[in-house]
C-alpha cells in the first residue's frame, strides 16, 4: 500500500516519450522526410491535408523494407542505421535514434506500404497505439509510403495546444523547405490539401534555391566558398542592400542537415558588419561539411541544436568565408532601367556584373586623374571632355568602357573617412591639423557625459579636445581628413549620433569611426571641383570596401550602355 | 531707345560683367544683364545680388533713353563672335531688341527692366580714395588665406580695418593667416571695419588700374569701388571678425632662413608623393639644414630632399600642409624668407626678410601634428 511509484506501463510511456520527437505534425513530416533520404530516395513525395492534423504522407522511391523489418520498425530504438555505440561517434545518416517511427505510431494512426526493389508484392502494415493491428499484401511499387493519419488523437491536450494551422503549415512548409535545399539532388513534391505548392525537379543547389525563393526574393547570390582545417563551407549570401526584413531565409546546413546556431548567425551578421542598413537581414544559405566526429548531434531530439568539438574554428570559417564573399566586386550594385521607373537601387542590386570592369575604373580613374591636373572650366567653353561631372552636387558621373557610373559623393566620402579613422583608431597615429582659433564648446550635462566617453576615441582620430571648465571643451585640433571650419558643429553632432547608437553591438571604436565618417564627410549639395571629384573617386578605390558605404547604403552604380540602349529602343 | 556701338567697346564691357553674371541661378533674371540707355552713354549692369558691377561705355545715341534686361550669355557669344565693327541696337515692341549689323540683322527676346533687381542704396555712407597700387597689393597677399567654409561666414572675406594711423587687411581660413599692415597711408574717413567677400576682391583686383586712385563709398553693409567707368558693389560680409592678434605668436624663438624659390621647388617636388587626402609633408630641421619629406602610405611614395638653410634651434620635426605652405611661400616677395617656429603642435610665423617702407606682412601657419 506504500508503494506510491510504479513503472508506468508501456503505452504511457511511449506516448510521452513521442511527445519529446513528435511535438507538432512538423516533426512528423521531418522524421519521415529524413527516413526517406536515409532509404536512398530519388522522388519524394510530401502530401498534407488539414495543416498535418488530418493526413501526412510521404511517398518515396528508396529501398523499401522487409515485411520483417516493417513489423519491428515501430519498436523503440529500432533502427537500420546505428548497429553499435561505436557507430554514434560518425553518424552519416539523419535518423539514428530509432525513435520516430515508434514514437508517430504511438500518438497517431499509421500505414505503412514498403516494398524492395525484387519483392514480389509490397506489405502493408496498420498500426494503432504503437502496435500492428492488421497485415496485408498488395501489389508491389518499389519504396515506401507512410500515411499518418489523425495525429494527436489519442492525446486531447497535445491536440488542443497546436498552433493555428496556419501555423503550423508554415512549420511544414520550412522543414520541407530545409530538407529540399540540403538534398537537391533529390525531387520533391509538396502537396497540400490536394493543391502541388511546390514542383522541384533535381537540380544543383543554388538552382534549389533560387527555386524555393519567390521571384521577388530571387535577387542573385554571391557565392561564398572557404576551408579551413577540417572545415569546408560553400554556400549563398545575398548582397548587402537587397537583404530582408525577416530572418526566414537565414540557414544553415550541417552535413546536410538543417542546423540553428546562433553563435554562426552572429559569425554571418559580424562579416555584414556595417554594411547592412538598420532592421536589414541578409539572406544566406550555408553549408558545412566538417567530420561527424567533430560534431555532436545527438544534443536534442530534434536535431537541430548541435555541438562542435571546434567551435571557434567553425565560427571563423564562417565569419572568413561571408566576409571574403562581399569582397568581391560582383557586390556592386547595377542600375536596372524598369520600363516606366526607375527603381530604387537597393531592390535593383540584382545581377551579376563583370569583375573586369570594375578594375578598369580603377584604372580609369586613376589614369584620369592624373591627367586632369590642370583644372577643366565647364565655363570656359572648353572642348576637353571633363572626367568626371557632378549631378546636382551629389552624385558623381564618370563613364567606364561600357556604363556609366554614378558615385554618391557623401557615402563616398564616408567610406574613405570611415575606414581613416578606424586606423587611426588602430595605431593611434592620427594626424591632427592644428587650429589657430582654438573652438570651445558648451554642452550640457548629458553631454559632456557622452563626449567623456568619447573622448580617449577622438583623440587617436587626430581630435586634440580638452575638458575646460564644467561642462566645456576646447577643440584644439582636428583630424588632418575633416573639412574646415566645422569642428563645433561635428562635435555636437557626433555627440548626437552616438549617444542615439549606444547599445548596439558594434565595437566602439567603429561606432566613432562611422560617426565621425559620416558627420565629417562632403554632404550632398556640396559642390565639388573637378580635382576634388577626381581625388575623392581615387581614394574611394583605394579603400577596402568601395562598394558599401559604412551604414551599408551603395556608393557606387553601374548603368550600362545596355540597358542605356534598350531604354531608348536601340 | 536706339543706338550704335563698336564691338570691341561693347564685348570688353561685357566680358567684365561677365565675372558676376551667375550662369546657373535659381533666380533666373539674374542670368541676365541690363542695358540702361542713358543720355550720354549705355549703362550696363550684371549682379548676383551679392556683387554688382556697372560699366558705362560710349555710344551713338539715336534715340530716346531706355532699358531692357538680355540674356547674358547669348549676348556675349553674339559679340564675341562678330568682327570689330559698328553694331546697331534698336528696341521693339515686347521687348525684342534688334541688333543690326552691316550684313545681319538679328533679334534676341530680353524682358522688361521692372523684372530685375534694384541697384541698392547707400544710406550715410562715407567716401574716402585709396592709391591703386596699395589697395591691390594688400588684397593680394591676403585673399588666397580666406576660407570657403559657409559654417563659418566671417571669416569667408578680407578684413578692412582702418585706423587713425594704420591701413590693414586680414584674411584667415583657421589653419593659416596673412596680416598686411600699411601705416605711411592715411584714409581720409573714420575709423571703421570691414569683411569684403572674396568674389568681389577678384573682380577689384581685375578692375585696378595700376596707377592712380580708387573711390571707394562706405556704409553699413555695402562697399562700392568707383573706377572710372566702372563701379564694382558689394555686400559686406556680416559677422564679427576673430580677434586675430591674440593668436599671432610673440614668443617663437627658432629661426629658420630659407631660400623661397628653392623651397617652393623643394615642397612641390616633394609633395607630389604626399597623401592626396592630407597634402601632408614633413620638416625636418637641423643645424643649417632642412630635409623636406613626405610619403604615401598608402600608394607606397615617398620623397626627401635637402636644403642648405640658416637655423640655430634645436633639431626639430614640423608636418605642414604643402598646399598651405606653397600659398605661403608665393605671397613672400623677397629673395629668402624667415620661419619663426616654437614647437610642432604651434603656429609658426613667417615673413619676408626685407619689409616695404611703413608695411608690415606676416603670416602663419598651423602645423599638422605627427601621428
Amino acid at each position: 500500500m506504500d508503494a506510491r511509484i510504479k513503472i508506468l506501463p508501456d503505452l504511457v510511456m511511449k506516448r510521452i516519450a513521442a511527445g519529446e520527437v513528435v511535438e507538432r505534425p512538423a516533426s512528423v513530416v521531418k522524421e519521415l522526410l529524413e527516413n526517406s533520404l536515409d532509404a536512398g530516395a530519388s522522388s519524394i513525395s510530401l502530401i498534407v491535408r488539414d495543416a498535418g492534423s488530418g493526413l501526412i504522407k510521404v511517398v518515396d522511391d528508396g529501398c523499401g523494407m522487409s515485411s520483417e523489418d516493417a513489423a519491428l520498425c515501430c519498436e523503440r530504438h529500432a533502427t537500420s542505421k546505428v548497429y553499435t555505440s561505436e557507430d554514434l561517434e560518425t553518424i552519416s545518416t539523419l535518423g539514428f535514434r530509432g525513435e520516430a517511427l515508434a514514437s508517430i505510431s504511438s500518438v497517431a494512426r499509421m500505414e505503412i506500404v514498403t516494398c524492395r526493389q525484387n519483392d514480389s508484392e509490397s506489405s502493408r502494415l496498420i498500426y494503432e497505439d504503437g502496435s500492428v493491428v492488421e497485415r496485408l499484401k498488395t501489389a508491389p511499387r518499389r519504396g515506401t509510403a507512410i500515411s499518418v493519419k489523425d495525429l494527436f488523437y489519442n492525446q486531447p491536450a497535445r491536440r488542443k495546444f497546436l498552433k493555428a494551422p496556419s501555423t503550423e503549415l508554415r512549420h511544414i512548409i520550412s522543414v520541407f523547405r530545409h530538407i529540399a535545399i540540403a538534398f537537391p539532388a533529390v525531387e520533391f513534391e509538396l502537396i497540400i490539401d490536394d493543391e502541388r505548392t511546390y514542383d522541384l525537379r533535381a537540380a544543383d543547389r543554388k538552382q534549389r534555391i533560387l527555386d524555393l525563393l519567390s521571384s521577388a526574393q530571387a535577387h542573385t547570390f554571391i557565392p561564398v566558398e572557404k576551408t579551413i582545417g577540417s572545415v569546408s563551407l560553400q554556400g549563398l549570401i545575398s548582397r548587402p542592400g537587397s537583404g530582408r526584413k525577416s530572418k526566414q531565409n537565414q540557414l544553415f546546413f550541417l552535413n546536410n542537415r538543417f542546423i540553428t546556431d546562433r553563435s554562426l548567425s552572429h559569425a554571418v551578421m559580424t562579416a555584414y558588419g556595417t554594411r547592412l542598413s538598420r532592421n536589414e537581414y541578409p539572406d544566406y544559405f550555408i553549408f558545412l561539411t566538417i567530420d561527424p566526429s567533430r560534431v555532436d548531434v545527438n544534443v536534442h531530439p530534434t536535431k537541430i541544436e548541435v555541438r562542435f568539438l571546434d567551435s571557434r574554428l567553425v565560427y571563423d570559417t564562417v565569419r572568413r568565408a561571408v566576409a571574403d564573399g562581399l569582397r568581391t566586386p560582383a557586390v556592386v550594385p547595377e542600375l536596372q532601367l524598369v520600363p516606366g521607373k526607375i527603381s530604387g537601387a537597393r531592390r535593383a542590386a540584382a545581377r551579376m556584373r563583370n569583375p573586369e570592369e570594375m578594375g578598369q575604373l580603377t584604372l580609369e580613374a586613376q589614369r584620369q586623374a592624373v591627367g586632369s591636373a590642370p583644372v577643366v572650366d565647364f565655363r570656359s567653353g572648353s572642348r576637353e571632355r571633363p572626367p568626371f561631372w557632378q549631378l546636382h552636387d551629389t552624385y558623381i558621373l564618370t563613364q567606364i568602357k561600357s556604363s556609366l557610373v554614378l558615385i554618391d559623393q557623401h557615402v563616398a566620402h564616408e567610406r574613405i573617412l570611415y575606414e581613416k579613422a578606424l586606423a587611426s583608431l588602430e595605431d593611434k597615429r592620427g594626424i591632427s591639423q592644428q587650429l589657430l582659433f582654438p573652438q570651445s564648446v558648451q554642452l550640457d550635462a548629458g553631454e559632456f557625459a557622452v563626449l567623456t566617453d568619447m573622448l580617449p576615441y577622438l583623440n587617436d582620430i587626430g581630435f586634440t579636445v580638452r575638458e575646460f571648465g564644467k561642462n566645456t571643451v576646447i577643440v584644439e585640433a582636428v583630424p588632418v581628413t575633416m573639412k574646415n571650419g566645422t569642428e563645433k558643429e561635428l562635435l555636437l553632432d557626433m555627440i548626437d549620433m552616438y549617444r542615439e547608437e549606444s547599445g548596439g553591438s558594434d565595437a566602439v571604436t567603429e561606432k566613432i569611426a562611422a560617426v565621425y565618417a559620416c558627420k565629417a564627410a562632403v554632404k550632398a549639395g556640396d559642390p565639388l571641383t573637378l580635382q576634388e571629384m577626381a581625388s575623392l573617386v581615387d581614394q574611394l578605390f583605394s579603400t577596402k570596401e568601395p562598394y558599401f558605404c559604412p551604414h551599408g547604403r551603395p556608393i557606387i552604380i553601374n548603368l550600362t550602355l545596355e540597358e542605356i540602349n534598350k531604354k531608348f529602343g536601340r | 531707345m536706339k543706338f550704335s556701338i563698336n564691338q570691341s567697346t561693347l564685348l570688353e564691357a561685357l566680358q567684365n560683367i561677365g565675372r558676376v553674371v551667375p550662369t546657373r541661378s535659381t533666380t533666373p533674371i539674374l542670368e541676365n544683364i541690363l542695358f540702361d540707355l542713358e543720355d550720354g552713354g549705355l549703362k550696363i549692369t550684371g549682379t548676383d545680388l551679392e556683387v554688382s558691377i556697372t560699366t558705362r561705355v560710349p555710344v551713338e545715341q539715336v534715340d530716346t533713353p531706355g532699358s531692357i534686361a538680355l540674356p547674358a550669355r547669348v549676348m556675349t557669344e553674339m559679340i564675341r563672335s562678330l568682327p570689330d565693327i559698328s553694331i546697331q541696337f534698336e528696341l521693339e515692341e515686347n521687348n525684342k531688341l534688334k541688333i543690326t549689323t552691316d550684313k545681319g540683322r538679328y533679334h534676341v527676346s530680353g524682358l522688361s527692366k521692372d523684372n530685375y533687381p534694384e541697384q541698392p542704396q547707400f544710406s550715410d555712407a562715407e567716401n574716402f580714395t585709396v592709391p591703386n597700387q596699395l589697395i591691390a597689393r594688400m588684397l593680394q597677399k591676403t585673399i588666397f588665406a580666406v576660407s570657403s567654409e559657409e559654417l563659418r561666414p566671417a571669416l569667408m572675406g578680407v578684413f578692412l580695418q582702418i585706423m587713425p594711423d594704420e591701413f590693414r587687411m586680414v584674411a584667415t581660413d583657421g589653419h593659416r593667416l596673412s596680416k598686411i599692415v600699411n601705416r605711411g597711408f592715411k584714409a581720409e574717413v573714420s575709423p571703421l571695419k570691414m569683411i569684403i567677400p572674396p568674389k568681389a576682391v577678384q573682380i577689384a583686383l581685375k578692375n585696378l588700374e595700376e596707377e592712380g586712385d580708387t573711390e571707394l563709398t562706405i556704409d553699413q553693409t555695402g562697399l562700392q569701388f568707383n573706377f572710372g567707368n566702372t563701379t564694382l558693389y558689394t555686400r559686406l560680409v556680416e559677422g564679427e571678425y576673430p580677434d586675430y592678434e591674440r593668436v599671432i605668436p610673440r614668443d617663437n624663438d627658432k629661426t629658420l632662413t630659407v631660400d623661397r624659390e628653392l623651397l617652393i621647388s623643394s615642397v612641390k617636388r616633394v609633395s607630389l608623393f604626399a597623401s592626396a587626402l592630407t597634402h601632408q609633408i614633413r620638416l625636418e630641421l637641423s643645424p643649417n639644414q632642412l630635409l623636406v619629406c613626405s610619403e604615401d602610405l598608402e600608394v607606397g611614395g615617398e620623397g626627401r630632399e635637402t636644403l642648405d638653410v640658416e637655423y640655430d634651434g634645436e633639431p626639430m620635426e614640423i608636418g605642414y600642409n604643402a598646399n598651405y605652405l606653397l600659398d605661403i611661400l608665393r605671397h613672400a616677395d623677397t629673395e629668402q624668407v624667415v620661419f619663426k617656429l616654437k614647437s610642432p603642435v604651434r603656429a609658426a610665423l613667417i615673413t619676408p626678410t626685407a619689409e616695404n617702407e611703413n608695411e608690415s606682412f606676416i603670416m602663419l601657419i598651423m602645423p599638422i601634428k605627427l601621428g
